[in-house]
C-alpha cells in the first residue's frame, strides 16, 4: 500500500489497487488516512543547526590539521621515528578526560532540569564548586611533577575547569612558555586553546608566539590564533616568516594563514 | 570522500556543507532535543575525520557509511542514557516549525505526528526517519542496516501502521 501510495507501484498494480479500493470501504479508510500522515511526513521541512556546529567543527578541523603537521614536524625532527605516540597520549588523555567530564557535566545538568526546585539547584551549585577546587587542586600539585606525563595530566585536569580563574590560566601560560618538555607545552596550548575566546588569554598566546621556538607550538599557536582572527598575532608571525631560523614548514603555515588575517 | 580519505581534509568541509543539516535533522527526529543533536552531529564529523581509512567505496556509498556511523553513535547515547537515571530521553523542546508556504497542515496536525512519533519505539522510529524523512531508498537503507530490502519494507510497513494508530487515536 506504501508503494502504491508513493506511485510506485506500476500501472498495472496502481489499476488493480483501485478497483479493490472501489469496492472496499475499509482499505479506503485506511488509504485515506495513510495519505494524510505521509503528506504530512513529507511537509515537515528539515530544521537548521544553531551557528555553533559550523564553528565548532572548523575549530576541530583545524586542530586536526594541526595534528597532521605536528606530526610530519615530529618525523622530520626526530629523523624518521615517529615519536608521536606521547603526544597523541596526552592529548588522547585529555580528549578521554573532557569526554567523562562532559558525560558528567551532562549528567548534573539532567539532574538539575528544575524539577525539583532550588534545593537542588543549590546542591548542584555547591557539588560543581568543589569539583572545580578539586580540579584546580590537582592542577597545581602536578605541575612541578619531574615526569612529563605527570605535568600533562595536570594540564588535562586544567583543561576541564569550564571558568578557569586567572590563577590557572598564569600556571599554563607559564608552563606553555617555560616547561622543558615539548609535549607538555603542547598539552597547555591545547588546554589554552579551549579557552581561547577569552581576551585575556588570548592576549597571553599572541605574547608567547614571539618567545617560542619550538616548530610545533609555532605552528599550532599561529593556527589557533587564525581560527579566532586575532589580529593582533599578525606582527609576532610576520617575525617568524622573516626569521632565517625558522622551519620551512612552519613558514609555509605562516604564509597560508597570513592571508587569512 | 575519497578525497578526504586521501588526505585533503580540506574536502571534509565541503561535505559538512552538503550533509550536516540533514544529519542534525535525522539525530533531530530520534533524540527531540536540539542541544544535544548538535553535539551528535559534531561528534559524526570527527569520527568521519578520524576513521576515515576505513571508508572503503567498494562496500557502498558515503552515505550508506556514514548514516552507519550516525546509527552506533545515536545508540552509543541511548546507552549512556541507560547508565544514567532520569535522563533526557523524550524531552521534548518545543521544536518550532519552519512554516512552509501554503502548508495544507496546521500546528496542531504537526505536534499530533511529533507526539505519535514520540510514542514509538526507538527502533520503529528510526526505520521511519531514515526512510520517510532522511528520504533514504530501500536499497541504502538496506545496506545501513545490513537487512534484506524485503525486511526493511515490513519494518516500515509496521511501523507506519502502528504510526498511524498512535495519531488518529489521539
Amino acid at each position: 500500500m506504501i508503494d502504491y501510495l508513493d506511485r510506485a507501484v506500476g500501472a498495472e498494480g496502481a489499476a488493480a489497487m483501485r478497483a479493490h479500493l472501489l469496492g472496499c470501504e475499509l482499505c479506503r479508510k485506511e488509504v485515506e488516512e495513510m495519505r494524510e500522515l505521509l503528506l504530512a511526513m513529507a511537509d515537515q521541512e528539515l530544521r537548521q543547526p544553531g551557528p555553533g556546529l559550523r564553528e565548532n567543527f572548523q575549530v576541530m578541523l583545524q586542530s586536526e590539521l594541526n595534528m597532521e603537521t605536528t606530526d610530519d614536524l615530529l618525523r622530520r625532527a626526530r629523523g624518521g621515528k615517529v615519536e608521536h605516540v606521547e603526544t597523541r597520549k596526552g592529548i588522547g588523555w585529555m580528549v578521554a578526560a573532557a569526554c567523562i567530564l562532559l558525560v558528567g557535566g551532562f549528567w548534573m545538568g539532567t539532574m538539575g532540569s528544575g524539577r525539583k526546585g532550588s534545593d537542588t539547584a543549590q546542591q548542584l551549585t555547591s557539588m560543581q564548586k568543589e569539583i572545580k577546587g578539586m580540579k584546580e587542586v590537582l592542577l597545581y600539585s602536578l605541575i612541578d611533577d619531574e615526569s612529563a606525563s605527570q605535568r600533562i595530566k595536570a594540564v588535562s585536569y586544567a583543561e576541564a575547569i569550564p571558568n578557569p580563574d586567572k590563577k590557572v590560566i598564569d600556571v599554563l601560560v607559564n608552563t606553555l612558555n617555560h616547561d622543558k618538555s615539548v609535549n607538555v607545552r603542547l598539552a597547555a596550548l591545547y588546554s589554552l586553546g579551549s579557552w581561547s575566546d577569552n581576551q585575556t588569554v588570548r592576549d597571553s598566546l599572541v605574547t608567547s608566539l614571539t618567545g617560542q621556538k619550538e616548530p610545533l607550538i609555532q605552528v599550532m599557536l599561529i593556527n589557533l590564533l587564525a581560527a579566532k582572527k586575532e589580529s593582533r598575532a599578525i606582527a609576532p608571525i610576520k617575525d617568524i616568516l622573516s626569521n632565517s631560523n625558522t622551519l620551512p614548514e612552519v613558514k609555509e603555515v605562516a604564509q597560508r594563514i597570513l592571508k587569512t588575517l | 570522500m575519497l578525497q578526504v580519505k586521501e588526505g585533503q581534509l580540506s574536502e571534509l568541509t565541503e561535505l559538512f556543507e552538503r550533509y550536516h543539516v540533514l544529519l542534525y535533522n535525522f539525530f533531530l527526529r530520534l533524540t527531540l532535543d536540539r542541544a544535544l543533536s548538535e553535539d551528535l552531529t559534531q561528534n559524526l564529523f570527527y569520527r568521519v575525520l578520524r576513521y576515515r581509512q576505513s571508508f572503503d567505496p567498494a562496500s557502498g556509498s558515503f552515505r550508506s557509511w556514514v548514516y552507519r556511523m550516525a546509527r552506533n553513535i545515536y545508540a552509543d547515547h541511548l546507552r549512556q542514557e541507560q547508565r544514567v537515571p532520569g535522563g533526557a530521553s523524550g524531552s521534548e523542546e518545543g521544536l518550532d516549525r519552519v512554516a512552509g508556504q501554503d502548508v495544507p497542515y496546521t500546528e496542531e496536525q504537526f505536534e499530533r505526528l511529533d507526539a505519535a512519533m514520540a510514542m514509538l519505539s526507538p527502533d520503529q522510529r528510526e526505520i521511519l526517519v531514515l526512510s520517510r524523512y532522511q528520504g533514504l531508498k530501500y536499497d541504502e537503507i538496506s545496506k545501513i542496516k545490513e537487512l534484506s530490502v524485503p525486511a526493511i519494507k515490513v519494518q516500515v510497513y509496521r511501523a507506519l501502521r502502528k504510526l498511524r494508530d498512535l495519531y488518529f487515536k489521539q
